[in-house]
């Protein structure tokens, strides 16, 4: 199943063209994304749940809160990589993106 | 191995950081820009990412164009600059001259070594905690604009946008603009002062009105003395509902009682000014100083932008919040000082080149409207009130007020102390050493407690990251300014009695300060006496007498006795007419049957008799039993 997306997305308005289209992939299911989009931006857009990450004490929900890289709010596990902001982070084609609960887990390779 | 010192390295690439690196360059210098983002333009001047195009620059705006500029005059040097993108700073030592940077595979890292720092980090959202902040849905409003112009998406399909000051009524036009409806924007401050205390120079002040032009053509709310209370999730993963309601126009003080509304959104974006980010110049070692218009903890600086570490400068909104258009300014007189101490330019040239920007800037703060009032505080004491025990009040941790109650509870009595006990503000990783957005909050709290009062006092000082983690709790606990809110909890009255006394004359009113009205501990006393004088029965008239007989040097301790005596004389006579009343009573309930219909009540006959009330049998018929029935319910 494919997210609904682009419905976040401000129709062109002359101005600017975005990047063309990529596919991410979201806690397994494949998301439409356009190059150049930080990957919240791409989350926000889709109809997606908003919520970003379970946090490690409390188990709370969050989601992008200061969206310029400094509350850490929006980490993610990003191609087995925890902590990633994704307010931060380009969107590249075959993005591995997951929910993260916690600090979450390394994934090692090789 | 061999030690290279760059002559100067500038961290961050914001208005200021690019100005600072333009100018030394020019000069001759060659010049290292490290910036945190993948390219250089801050927050303000934010490129679009690269692979988008724009099609039509003319329309983008001034903002566009004036961040396009700086990134030309950047582009003419580029053969003395290096710009390292994408590289956050993750520690500063020996005097500014060893600047720690991550490797590129993210697991290593290395020193660099500079004769010369600038430090450019701007400034980040003042987080305003209140219940359901950390919900998703709930945004800081500069993530939200962002996300809107650079990003071109929509962070919500129906918000409430709160907090005060030019910038929240500029997202909201774009977010109308962009599509999202807008259930209401929520100003704290009033109409006026909102218009007036335009925090960013950028945005002049016809703009500012435009923006609420569109907004009130379009038919959104926007409600002056409001302000968000709390954020719900009923049942979804993110924010559905927002309460919100009236503030008091003094100190903003949330009247949770009256007029509580709620609304159904999806997105709430919180914008209450800004606060220096100044981790670095911390870390360093610099002198900093709390100026509440500069927003709050600022490195102390001289004319030419220079720290008190000789070699350390540091310019733009994380040195005194001012807007990009100033730190422009800031930075350029930086970078010409850099040249002239580096020997790049002779002090009479070095003077030639600062003028300009000097004036800038001289114009930015005192000439125009909106420059008047640059930096002035986007935040008032009263808006503490709206944390409960419950609420989190660092982000990154999760720590709760009533934690940090708990602390002081057991003994803390710093930042410090309260630090290692809750790790309030400790934040999730090294390049973030006092955990971000919680760094904004370490002892913002009070009012709903008694036990954490303690922790509010604590405001102003340390709502900021405060480069001195061991200033007491009791000594901040002095420097807190006395709102009406305060001065009523001090002196153990409501506001409303406060506000009472002042009509009657008793006390005065003071002095609007920094746009809210601070009491003194005299005024608290005189409260309190005001209180304890009408619980031993003196009327309102009477303690004026009293307060005039206190204030005058020639009254002596006899007319304050006279006083108290005549009113001992009228308690005797109030006792002994009590005393009449008690025996009355007596007599009429030893009459009484106990049983029966009203109408054979003994005591209700006795009362109609002796007050010669009949109007009629009809009438008191009528009347009787429903006094029966609405006993009966009780």
């Amino acid at each position: 199943m494919t997210y609904t997306d682009s419905k976040g997305r401000i129709d062109s308005d002359g101005m600017i063209e975005r990047g063309p289209e990529i596919d991410i992939i979201v806690d397994g299911r494949p998301l439409h994304a356009f190059e150049g989009e930080s990957v919240a931006a791409a989350l926000l857009a889709a109809k997606r749940p908003r919520m970003l990450r379970l946090t490690a004490r409390r188990g709370d929900l969050r989601g992008l809160y200061c969206g310029i890289g400094l509350c850490f709010d929006c980490v993610m596990t990003i191609d087995g990589q925890p902590g990633v902001r994704v307010c931060q982070t380009e969107v590249r084609p075959g993005m591995r993106i997951e929910s993260q609960s916690g600090n979450g887990t390394w994934e090692f390779k090789g | 191995m061999t030690r290279t010192q760059l002559p100067l390295v500038v961290i961050g690439g914001g208005p200021a950081g690019m100005a600072a690196a333009v100018e030394a360059a020019r000069a001759g210098l060659s010049c290292t820009l490290i910036d945190e983002a993948r390219s250089v333009g801050g927050q303000v001047y934010r490129p679009f990412p690269a692979a988008f195009r724009v099609t039509d620059a003319k329309s983008l705006g001034q903002e566009y164009a004036e961040g396009e500029r700086l990134r030309a005059e950047l582009r003419d040097v580029d053969d003395r600059l290096e710009i390292r993108s994408g590289t956050a700073v993750p520690g500063v030592w020996n005097g500014g001259r060893d600047i720690l940077l991550p490797g590129n595979d993210g697991r290593t890292a290395s020193t660099i070594h500079a004769e010369r720092l600038v430090i450019a980090t701007g400034a980040y959202e003042r987080p305003v905690p209140f219940p359901g902040w950390t919900l998703p849905g709930v945004m800081a409003a500069g993530g939200a604009h962002g996300l809107l112009r650079t990003m071109r998406v929509r962070p919500g399909r129906r918000a409430l946008v709160a907090g005060t000051g030019p910038l929240i009524y500029r997202l909201a036009q774009r977010l109308h603009a962009a599509g999202v409806e807008l259930a209401a924007v929520l100003d704290a401050a009033s109409p006026l002062s909102s218009a007036a205390e335009t925090l960013d120079s950028d945005l002049a002040e016809s703009d500012f009105r435009n923006c609420q032009e569109t907004l009130r053509r379009a038919g959104v709310p926007i409600l002056f003395h409001h302000t968000i209370f709390e954020a719900r999730a009923r049942r979804d993963d993110a924010v559905e509902q927002a309460l919100y309601g009236p503030v008091d126009p003094d100190d903003w003080h949330p009247n949770k009682i009256i007029r509580v509304q709620n609304v159904d959104v999806d997105l709430v974006c919180i914008g209450f000014g800004f606060v220096p980010d100044t981790v670095l110049t911390t870390l360093v070692g610099c002198r900093h100083e709390y100026i509440e218009a500069a927003g709050g903890w600022v490195p102390t600086r001289d004319a030419n932008m220079q720290t008190t570490i000789p070699g350390v400068f540091a310019v733009g909104d994380g040195a005194w919040v001012a807007g990009a258009l100033a730190a422009e300014a800031e930075g350029r007189i930086a970078g010409i000082t850099v040249a002239e101490q580096a020997g790049a330019l002779s002090a009479i040239e070095a003077e030639t080149r600062r003028r300009a920007p000097r004036e800038r800037l001289a114009a930015l703060f005192a000439g125009s409207a909106s420059g008047a009032c640059i930096g002035r505080p986007l935040f008032r004491p009263g808006l503490i009130e709206l944390v409960t025990p419950e609420t989190i009040i660092c982000r990154c941790e999760e720590v709760v007020l009533e934690e940090i109650g708990v602390a002081l509870d057991e003994g803390a009595r710093d930042l410090q102390a309260v630090k290692l006990r809750t790790r309030l503000g400790m934040g999730p990783l090294p390049v973030c050493p006092q955990g971000a957005a919680g760094r904004g909050l370490e002892l913002a709290a009070g009012g709903c407690d008694e036990r954490i009062k303690l922790t509010s006092a604590c405001w102003p000082l340390t709502l900021d990251y405060s480069p001195d983690p061991t200033f007491p709790v009791e000594v901040a606990k002095m420097q807190q300014p006395l709102t009406i809110g305060r001065a009523a909890r001090e002196a153990g009255v409501n506001i409303e009695t406060v506000r009472f006394y002042e009509r009657r004359g008793l006390i005065e009113q003071p002095p609007k300060g920094d746009g809210y009205r601070v009491y003194s501990a005299d005024q608290v006393a005189r409260i309190r006496f005001i209180k304890e004088a009408q619980q031993i029965g003196f009327t309102l008239s009477e303690i004026g007498e009293l307060l005039t007989l206190r204030a005058d040097p020639s009254a002596d301790c006899s007319e304050v006795r006279q006083q108290a005596v005549a009113k001992l004389d009228e308690v005797h006579r109030k006792i002994e007419q009590l005393q009449r009343v008690g025996a009355a009573l007596e007599t009429l309930i030893a009459a009484c049957p106990r049983h029966g219909a009203l109408q054979e009540c003994s005591i209700m006959d006795a009362l109609t008799v002796r007050s010669g009330l009949r109007t009629g049998e009809e009438k008191s018929r009528r009347s009787r039993p429903r006094i029966i029935s609405q006993r009966s319910i009780r």
